[in-house]
């Protein structure tokens, strides 16, 4: 009877007993509580609520005792929580990227000046170097010191005018000044210290010439000289769009993607193609200067009509879809062009597909 | 999704009865699958080309495939369909992180060019500007020299 009695106990323990949850649950568990585990679903819901789907069904396997199927859901669980994960890393390292990409802009500018200075004090030395060279060459006088004096002036409005990149922007003037500034060294040298005197006023009239011709240039270069790191800036970032072609045009960005719809007729942009649509919304959300074109074209497949009015439903997918992500609708315009303008040769597979595209257009905007 | 319940297969088993009787048999649930088969088959082909520059989920794809194969022989068998929809279940959402991997990778890759950009400019920066600073002590001492206030 003892016997049978703890037989019976060890059985009820046996079936009483609990099933251990398995580590990628208790992992989620724990994750999914904190508050970096709310911010997710917030940020991936679709994501996270496969995951709490999968979870529920981990704990009623964990209550029935079904290994097999607690065992299943709670690795799709964790998959799903890994996907949701990885998809926040892309985003911080997407972030990450865009400010170092500015923090790099930053450092470029920087380093133009620094070279502006390096160049600018390299040739006022090589200038100083000269009349360094005359020292114990000329005897100490009046009329010396003031050809000296005369000539440090010259040296002085040459710099001046070098500050305004005269030696580019007025090089004529600014070789006169460095040559008439040469005549004055060396006539000092030779001790004719009246044709020195004389060099260097030259010297000196001619920098402040080349400093004014200079000036209005240096003005309006710098600004486009803004405008084109601005456009270079476009460029870079518009190369984290997977799949995109990217090509410099006047005064903006062509990104040209290929093969973006699903079927033959298609309008619905491939989900493994979102991605580099939604790099291509960040990017016009972070250069709001610039006004999107989106052209559509299609190969020479089927009916000339019909493919115009397939490309400009196409174009417009593009635009919505770019307008779901944050990019204002009164920035893009969107155009069919059919099969009007192929960029290769019809008659092949290959060449049809890469006639079957999307351009995008980044210009200036008139706004 | 029914059949992944263990609580609620005297139900399925119910259902699946009632269904055999009315003739609304393996034939559709066969195609459904089958048609959720290809749709996974044609995302892991997509997600297998998009890898092969970065190799970011192989292992991932290695998985993805052995469900694939594992699932094609259960389409249209009746007895095994609760062991089909797990199978394409796990493909999935392993398809789901094959996906966010390659994204990651690429991301990363593109942080890793943009830090490495940055650090080559910094490096010059620095360069350039102990040269500058260098040659405008230089020209300061040799303005001293000269006698100029330049």
């Amino acid at each position: 009877m003892k016997r049978v009695l703890l037989t019976a106990a060890m059985v009820a323990m046996v079936s009483c007993a609990r099933l251990p949850k398995p580590a990628e649950m208790t992992q989620y568990e724990g994750e999914r509580k904190a508050r970096a585990g709310e911010e997710l679903k917030l940020e991936h819901p679709e994501l996270v609520q496969q995951a709490d789907a999968q979870y529920a069904k981990a704990v009623t396997a964990h209550d029935d005792k079904e290994e097999d199927l607690l065992a299943h859901h709670a690795h799709l669980t964790s998959l799903w929580w890994q996907s949701a994960n990885l998809r926040r890393d892309t985003r911080l390292a997407t972030e990450s990227e865009a400010e170092i990409a500015k923090e790099t802009a930053q450092l470029e500018t920087s380093l133009a000046e620094a070279k502006k200075r390096q160049k600018l004090a390299k040739s006022t030395l090589d200038r100083m170097a000269q009349i360094i060279a005359l020292e114990g060459k000329v005897t100490d006088s009046q009329d010396v010191n003031t050809a000296r004096g005369a000539i440090n002036e010259a040296l002085a409005a040459l710099k001046e005018a070098q500050a305004v990149d005269a030696d580019t922007h007025a090089a004529t003037s600014f070789a006169a000044a460095e040559a008439k500034l040469k005549a004055a060294t060396d006539a000092l040298g030779k001790n004719k210290t009246k044709d020195a005197q004389s060099f260097a006023i030259e010297a000196k009239a001619a920098a402040e010439t080349a400093k004014r011709e200079a000036q209005p240039k240096y003005a309006t270069t710098e600004a486009d000289q803004a405008k084109l790191n601005r456009q270079k800036a476009l460029f870079d970032a518009l190369g984290s769009a997977s799949g995109a072609q990217r090509s410099m045009v006047e005064n903006g960005v062509r990104v040209t993607i290929v093969e973006v719809f699903a079927a033959t007729g298609g309008i619905t942009i491939l989900p493994v193609m979102e991605g580099s649509f939604s790099k291509i919304a960040e990017t016009a959300k972070a250069f709001p200067e610039y006004a999107l074109v989106i052209e559509a074209h299609t190969d020479s497949k089927g009916n000339k009509s019909k493919n115009l009015q397939l490309s400009e439903s196409r174009a417009k997918s593009v635009a919505a879809f770019l307008a779901g992500q944050g990019v204002a609708p009164d920035r893009m315009t969107s155009l069919g062009k059919g099969s009007v303008s192929p960029v290769a040769d019809n008659k092949t597979q290959a060449g049809r597909a890469q006639n079957r595209r999307i351009e995008l257009l980044f210009v200036p905007s008139s706004k | 999704m029914i059949y992944s319940r263990s609580r609620k297969r005297p139900l399925v088993a119910a259902a699946l009865a009632a269904m055999i009787v009315l003739g609304l048999g393996g034939v559709a649930m066969g195609d459904d699958a089958d048609a959720r088969l290809q749709k996974l088959s044609v995302a892991l082909k997509e997600h297998d080309v998009a890898d092969s520059t970065l190799h970011a989920a192989t292992t991932e794809i290695g998985k993805a495939e052995a469900l694939k194969d594992k699932a094609r022989p259960l389409i249209g068998q009746r007895r095994e369909r609760e062991s089909l929809d797990r199978t394409l279940d796990e493909l999935e959402a392993t398809l789901s992180v094959i996906d966010a991997k390659i994204d990651h990778a690429a991301a990363k890759a593109e942080l890793d060019a943009a830090k490495a950009k940055r650090d080559q400019v910094k490096r010059e920066l620095d360069t350039v500007r102990t040269e500058a600073d260098s040659l405008e002590k230089q020209q300061a001492e040799l303005e001293k020299k000269l006698g100029g206030g330049q």
